[in-house]
């Protein structure tokens, strides 16, 4: 019973230090427990959402494996095997982040689509469909350069196939092609280059992005149900 | 922050909480349960990349096969990133390019095709390198 009082009062001290501060319940009761939203909602506009959840998986993920990859030629691929075989879970996380981007993928190309057969871009929505399609962009640009960092042969069919016949996507590839063709001159700026914008350029970007499309959302409202 | 109270009646609205809340957790957890069968069920090739055997045995993922086969199409690396960047501009400019006034596509005929025109055109160039 005493230790029951103290742990009440401890939480409400707590919860009391927070709201005299930030007036949490206010913006709690503004913002989820007493807010209202247009009736017939469809499930179908979950997907943003969605694709948000799959972004999260691969950010927590990702950090995982920040810890253990190798960003260089010689080391990537055996670096990915040291997660995959010797660390407890580390087989689960590797593949969690390898298959969510097919999840990611086709959830953020769903929404983009049902917001074009839909006209949701309409005024005064134009930046959202614009924050949205450069997020769209982005998916892809994260997900390729992803492709490249296990150096499997995933990797090697990505450079080898539009690297060497056309430099997908521009210059990236085009060191990297060198760097699997060359054979004796494999490049670890290579790995660091692509390493670097998966992990730093391209995330950030998509935050960035990411952070806008969720103000605007905030400030127009979702669309009306047609 | 939009209120969406406003001109609408009681009957014109829902709690957010709990409605649109759970919605979104339980789509969220058919979303992990989703990523879990696919980490068991999708086959992986993980073989160390080298010249002799992985280029055929493995294809890539097929969001980007379209890509590829337009790549594979245009020999001209500028004219391929200028189709790439053109591509782009137009996608991200669509709200600026609609002046039509209805809002559903499918009461406007000419975009209406012009769109479907793309997405068959995406579909058949990913299946060309699929089937490659």
């Amino acid at each position: 019973m005493n230790k029951t009082f103290k742990r009440e009062s401890f939480f409400g001290f707590l919860k009391n230090w927070f709201e005299e501060r930030y007036q949490l319940k206010e913006a709690i009761e503004r913002n989820v427990t007493k807010k209202q939203i247009p009736k017939g909602l469809s499930w179908f506009g979950c997907t943003g959402g969605l694709a948000f959840v799959a972004f999260l998986l691969q950010a927590g993920t990702g950090i995982f494996l920040v810890f253990h990859y190798i960003p260089s030629a010689n080391e990537a691929f055996n670096s990915v095997q040291y997660v995959r075989h010797a660390i407890p879970y580390g087989w689960l996380i590797q593949k969690v982040h390898a298959v969510t981007p097919h999840f990611m993928v086709a959830l953020v190309l769903s929404h983009m689509v049902r917001i074009l057969f839909k006209g949701i871009y309409k005024k005064p929505r134009e930046l959202h469909w614009v924050s949205g399609s450069l997020l769209l962009i982005l998916t892809l640009m994260i997900s390729y350069t992803g492709t490249f960092l296990p150096a499997n042969g995933l990797s090697y069919w990505g450079v080898s196939t539009a690297g060497s016949e056309v430099g997908m996507p521009t210059m990236v590839t085009d060191h990297s092609v060198g760097a699997y063709q060359d054979g004796r001159a494999i490049s670890n700026q290579t790995f660091v280059l692509i390493y670097a914008l998966h992990i730093a350029g391209i995330p950030i970007m998509m935050s960035l992005f990411m952070s806008l499309h969720f103000l605007m959302i905030r400030r127009t409202g979702i669309s009306e149900p047609l | 922050m939009v209120d969406y109270r406003k001109g609408r009646s009681e009957e014109d609205l829902e709690p957010f909480f709990p409605n649109e809340i759970l919605r979104h957790t339980l789509l969220t957890f058919f979303l992990m349960s989703a990523v879990l069968i696919a980490v068991i069920v999708l086959p992986e090739s993980f073989q160390k990349s080298t010249g002799e055997f992985a280029a055929f045995q493995t294809k890539p993922p097929w969001y980007l096969l379209s890509f590829y086969q337009l790549s594979f199409l245009l020999k001209s690396k500028v004219l391929y990133i200028t189709a790439l960047v053109v591509f782009a501009l137009l996608f991200v400019s669509i709200p600026f390019l609609d002046r039509n006034p209805k809002r559903c596509l499918c009461e406007k005929p000419v975009f209406f095709s012009l769109v479907i025109l793309c997405l068959l055109m995406v579909i058949f160039l990913g299946l060309m390198r699929f089937l490659k």
